[in-house]
């Protein structure tokens, strides 16, 4: 008996002594500036528990969010900026001296974090080290031809493919970095305590955990007329705390434990009146995300090789506002997608909003499917998806859709492992419904990544093989034009290889202290271009 | 005794191996691998497949088992994560902590809670009280602690506001965790045991106490107990082994940086290094854990240390056998 | 009988009941009788018989949540034990009467070790400190045969013979006046049955206890009791002297009982034993619980209760066809 209690005792002792061990609180620093004014702070969420501070470390939610808070790039972008309207950061002036080389010209006062003075010569190895460090779009490394110094503070870039907005991505996506500081740093300070570029540093480091950024005193651009938005410093501390789980976020937000919190689709409606505005108190942002598209797979064992009528009647089959409603997106905030990609995109014809776009006419897709050669009932098919419930959603509206016209539908979610690996697999799948992206807000973009040959074995991203698909798709992307772009949509469209279901929205919802949220060139809510109202205080007690 | 604690140490070693080849095989096989994840969208098929090369995930087998087993065992190097590029078990050392204050506030909860019940449960045995007791406890083994946890925040972090949501900053953030973990458990001990207590009540020998004239409380902890704990320290063993895994539910819900949420990542992201570290982190500390409960046994019931006293002398007489 | 009040233990009317998967079992059934000091008694009678749960009511350990109905009264020492509260019950036992069980194997706790069991009981009653308790309590078991250095092993460590004087060492502790040995030896075989019945003989002697002995063996009875209690039923069927009983045998069931014996002298062929089977104590015969068994039995026997009469000066039979003799 003593000795159970003996043993007991120990235990408790032992938890207690580790329980004591994190009592102190992680923000413990003073919440007042040297000038004695209240700090600006905001706490925002991070959704996964991975976040990697290095210049050139691999892509995660947070650091998407805030890569170029912290590292500085050649250019600032916004969506659909074009190269003209870019705005410097590192760099100052850029001069196309043909089609695809770049003269670009650096500030010559540009310093680190650390104090270490960047010249041409970093830019140069940050490009090159971003290349072998196996984290960045080979696609986007790829359209890189080369890059040299061409003197101190001036720089030769040379673009690979004559794809309009290339250019644009190259300057706007490579992180720069101090050559002396990388080689000099070991693997956990170019993680955690990384010498920056950007406006923002870490200021502590939580593996798994919270990541504090604080500005950077002392900025290296000291004039305001030529500061980046993405430059801007409107807080000065910034908490990036984790919450895993959808539900916990929108607890933390109503409980004021945070004031920024990405929002699940299923669970924006807290947040939202009737009609679509902001609730009291709050301010939410949608967010257009790339459009979802419904893909057939074109291979040679496929039902829909060389079945157009098929293909047709699915699409005459699908209610898209239906679908769109299933995946999430209520009217006023959504549209409803009349291409394969959506009207935020560079190239975009607003002509083809007036058009037909396979608008919902379950008489017609029954007609088609006779005509294609199968009974009601006929025919099932495999549909392949993400497991993110707004898509799921969206993809049991469109298998009660054809289910009306006699089309049995199977859908498989998988997680974003699975789902890639299968992707490629012309056997696990007749459908996929997909949200394919454009890097450089570009629709011609988006197309190449779906349709370009040159990258996938076999055809297109649905191993479809048609030689005049390809060739409109060059025009397009080279040329750029009207006539081009149109021709390739019209002919997507009469074949109905891929069609466009809906544009799913990304939604934050924050304090309403925090008027508006900017976005990068990435669709990217970048914290320095948050709009703050004059009177902003965080919402959490510390 | 001791040497029979060494030999278990020992014996841990070759278990790890068997855990290590065995999780490394099953990711090997897993569909997926951590480049196309972190490039899948952006990236064509070649492109990912030379990536992998030259990160050696493209070598055979037994070529990769041994490169991981080699650093394992030689170097005590877990290798390091894809994603972040951290080692491995510099991470997990970071967040273990964090599971273990979780694990150890549960069983402890489960102790104090769970035993006191049982043992009130098996004195007023097929009283009201008692069914009320089972019922109740029935309902803690059956609800998920899923959405346990989900009740919990509900009705003291945001109605109460007693406690925060999620983090795990202060000891303040482990108590809504510990709790949500323990309900199941403290129900499975709670009937535990309650059923020890009955069998053990019946022996012949509480009758000698009470024939004694020991006081009835006396006879139930001092007498009673002792030997119902048998049945109940095992129990209590399994129970922290499943307390171990619903940790890292809670750990999700709560968002508590452990090495649960850290296996599950890696799992998301097939990131080899961090699964397989991380599992064979769960595997030892299980292991060890088996070793203190059997040397619980021991000195509870002198029958089982005189067992394992045996098994340490290895073919020595014991000198005091029966005449 | 007479002069009970003067008498050390007297137990009067004792009714025990059980319930059990819904249906009363009749334990024990109006059981009287009484002891003197420093004398002893033998309960003797067939499994199920009910002597056990006699002892374990003067005790008052029997198990709650099954008993159903006790009733009567157990006047111990000048006081209605029944009627005591569970403290001051506990008080008594282990101190003033104490029990020794039937099987020696089980009734040890296995975690504790054989002199802290001893020990337990003198802390209990006689406030000592546990240095001098632990002392006495050495003395205790080398009084009843157990080395000293053997005192602090566990009961597993220990020969069933041992066990059981460990046993008694624990009941004698105290020095208690009263003692009820439950079938001390049945589960010992014979040569350390001599040994212990001869142990419990030499310690009553010294100590000058009174003891109940419960057994079916009536060689044991012969040897180690001054008064015999034959128990049938539920009931005392035939009570007197040694020499009552075994010379001058009254009842048929005692009758029956030393015919079954094995006579090693005689040229006995086959054993003889009564027909049929003890009755069901959840569904008791109305009249004389023996007399579905009885050779003598008539219908008188079968109508009604019979009453306990006295034969001759302390010799009593519960049977209506002694009064005809």
């Amino acid at each position: 008996m003593k000795k159970r209690l003996m043993a007991i005792l120990l235990t408790v002792a032992l938890m207690c002594s580790m329980l004591a061990g994190c009592g102190s609180d992680a923000g413990d620093e003073g919440k007042v500036g040297e000038d004695g004014e209240k700090l600006k702070e905001i706490t925002l969420v991070n959704t996964t528990q991975d976040y990697d501070g290095s210049p050139f470390a691999g892509v995660s939610w947070l650091r998407l969010l805030t890569r170029w808070m912290t590292h500085g790039t050649l250019f600032g972008a916004f969506p659909g900026a074009t190269l003209d309207e870019l705005q410097p950061r590192i760099a100052k002036s850029i001069t196309m001296v043909d089609e695809v080389t770049a003269e670009i010209e650096l500030f010559d006062y540009v310093t680190d974090s650390a104090g270490n003075k960047i010249d041409a010569h970093d830019v140069v190895f940050s490009y090159e080290t971003a290349a072998t460090s196996g984290n960045f779009s080979p696609k986007l490394l790829g359209s890189i031809a080369s890059i040299e110094a061409t003197g101190d503070y001036t720089l030769r870039l040379t673009a690979a493919n004559k794809s309009k907005g290339t250019m644009e991505l190259i300057v706007t996506n490579i992180p720069i970095t101090s050559q002396e500081w990388y080689e000099g740093a070991d693997e956990s300070e170019r993680t955690m305590n990384p010498a920056v570029t950007g406006p923002y540093k870490i200021r502590s480091f939580t593996s798994g955990g919270t990541i504090v950024f604080e500005k950077v005193e002392n900025f290296w651009q000291t004039d305001e007329s030529m500061k980046a938005d993405i430059d801007k410093q409107p807080l000065d501390v910034i908490n990036a705390v984790v919450i895993t789980e959808g539900s916990q976020r929108v607890i933390a937000l109503e409980n004021q434990e945070v004031d920024v919190s990405f929002v699940d689709t299923s669970d924006i409606h807290r947040f939202l009146n009737d009609d679509g505005t902001a609730a009291d108190g709050w301010m939410v942002k949608a967010i257009q995300d790339m459009p979802q598209l419904l893909f057939f797979n074109g291979s040679e064992n496929s039902v829909f090789k060389d079945n157009e009528e098929l293909r047709q009647a699915i699409a005459y089959a699908i209610d898209s506002q239906a679908v769109r409603l299933g995946g999430g997106v209520p009217d006023g905030i959504g549209e409803n997608v009349r291409t394969v990609g959506n009207s935020t995109l560079g190239g975009y014809n607003t002509q083809w909003d007036e058009e037909d776009y396979y608008d919902y006419d379950p008489e017609k897709a029954k007609e088609l499917l006779a005509k294609a050669g199968y009974e009601p009932g006929e025919l099932t098919l495999k549909v392949m998806t993400l497991t993110n419930s707004g898509i799921t959603s969206a993809a049991a509206v469109v298998q009660s859709n054809l289910s009306d016209v006699g089309i049995n539908m199977e859908i498989n979610s998988y997680d974003q492992a699975l789902f890639n690996t299968y992707m490629y697999d012309s056997t696990q799948w007749d459908m996929m419904i997909y949200a394919v992206p454009s890097q450089n807000g570009l629709i011609t973009d988006l197309w190449l990544n779906a349709f370009d040959a040159r990258s996938f074995e076999q055809g297109t991203m649905n191993f479809v093989e048609d030689e005049h698909l390809q060739e409109l798709l060059v025009a397009a992307s080279e040329e750029f034009t009207e006539e081009s772009i149109d021709a390739f949509h019209y002919y997507l469209k009469d074949q109905a290889y891929v069609i466009g279901l809906y544009n799913s929205v990304q939604y934050y919802a924050a304090q309403d202290g925090v008027e508006e949220m900017g976005l990068d060139g990435m669709q990217a809510a970048v914290p320095t271009l948050y709009k703050l109202a004059d009177d902003y205080e965080t919402v959490v007690s510390q | 005794m001791i040497k029979y604690i060494l030999k278990r140490i020992v014996l841990i070693i070759p278990i790890l191996l068997a855990v290590g080849i065995m999780i490394f095989t099953l990711m090997y096989f897993v569909p997926g691998d951590p480049v196309s994840i972190a490039l899948g969208n952006s990236a064509t098929q070649e492109e990912i497949e030379a990536i992998k090369t030259s990160k050696g995930l493209n070598d055979p087998y037994m070529v990769q088992l041994g490169r991981y087993l080699g650093n394992l065992v030689f170097h005590l190097d877990m290798g390091t994560s894809y994603k972040t590029n951290m080692p491995v078990s510099m991470e997990l050392l970071s967040r273990f902590p964090n599971t273990m204050k979780i694990a150890l506030s549960s069983i402890v909860l489960t102790m104090l809670i769970g035993i006191p019940i049982g043992i009130r449960a098996a004195i007023k045995a097929n009283t009201f009280e008692d069914r009320l007791s089972m019922f109740v406890s029935l309902l803690g083994t059956a609800l998920p602690n899923f959405w346990m946890a989900l009740l919990l925040i509900l009705l003291f972090s945001v109605t109460l506001k007693w406690f925060p949501s999620n983090g795990d900053k202060s000891w303040k953030y482990f108590v809504l965790p510990a709790i949500s973990n323990s309900i199941g458990s403290i129900a499975m001990i709670a009937r535990q045991t309650r059923a020890s207590m009955l069998e053990v009540i019946r022996s012949d020998y509480v009758v000698t106490a009470r024939a004694k004239g020991v006081p009835e409380r006396k006879v139930i902890l001092g007498h009673a107990l002792p030997n119902a704990l048998i049945p109940i320290i095992t129990v209590c063993g399994g129970s922290f082994g499943m307390l171990l895994g619903g940790a890292i539910i809670t750990e999700s819900v709560f968002s508590i940086s452990g090495i649960g949420t850290y296996l599950l990542t890696g799992i998301n992201s097939r990131d080899y290094n961090v699964v397989q570290g991380s599992v064979l982190y769960i595997a030892a500390t299980f292991a060890v854990l088996m070793l203190i409960i059997d040397v619980l046994y021991a000195y509870v019931d002198p029958r089982i240390k005189a067992q394992y006293v045996q098994s340490g002398r290895k073919g020595k007489e014991n000198g005091k056998k029966d005449k | 009988m007479q002069n009970q009040t003067e008498k050390f233990l007297n137990v009067n009317n004792l009714v025990v009941e059980y319930h059990s998967a819904g249906a009363a079992v009749h334990a024990v059934n109006d059981v009287s009788f009484s002891l003197e000091a420093g004398s002893s008694l033998g309960l003797v009678g067939e499994t199920g018989a009910g002597k056990t749960t006699i002892a374990k009511t003067i005790m008052r350990i029997l198990p709650d949540h099954a008993v159903s109905k006790v009733e009567g009264e157990v006047k111990f020492a000048g006081q209605d034990i029944m009627r005591l509260s569970d403290k001051e019950m506990a008080s008594i036992r282990g101190k003033d009467m104490s029990m020794i069980f039937q099987d020696p194997m089980t009734a040890l706790n296995p975690v504790k070790t054989v002199v802290s069991q001893v020990a337990e009981s003198i802390v209990l009653h006689q406030k000592l400190s546990k240095q001098e308790s632990i002392s006495k309590a050495i003395k205790m078991l080398e009084m009843v045969g157990i080395a000293a250095d053997r005192v602090n092993e566990y009961p597993h460590q220990f020969s069933g013979g041992m066990k059981q004087r460990a046993v008694i060492a624990i009941a004698i502790a105290c020095s208690p006046q009263l003692l009820i040995a439950d079938e001390p030896t049945t589960a010992l075989d014979v040569t350390i049955q001599a040994q212990v019945l001869e142990l419990i003989a030499s310690l009553r002697k010294e100590i000058g206890m009174a003891m109940i002995l419960i057994t079916h063996d009536l060689g044991i009875v012969a040897e180690a009791c001054d008064n015999v209690a034959v128990v049938y039923a539920g009931q005392i069927v035939e009570m007197g002297s040694k020499e009552d009983i075994f010379l001058r045998t009254a009842h048929p069931y005692t009758k029956g009982l030393f015919a079954a014996l094995p006579d090693l002298k005689g040229k006995t062929r086959k054993l003889v034993p009564i027909e049929g089977l003890p009755p069901d104590p959840t569904n008791l015969p109305k009249g004389c619980a023996f007399s579905p068994r009885c050779p003598y039995a008539d219908e008188g026997c079968r109508e009604r209760a019979i009453d306990m009469t006295e034969i001759a000066g302390g010799h009593l039979c519960r049977c209506r066809k002694i009064e005809r003799k």
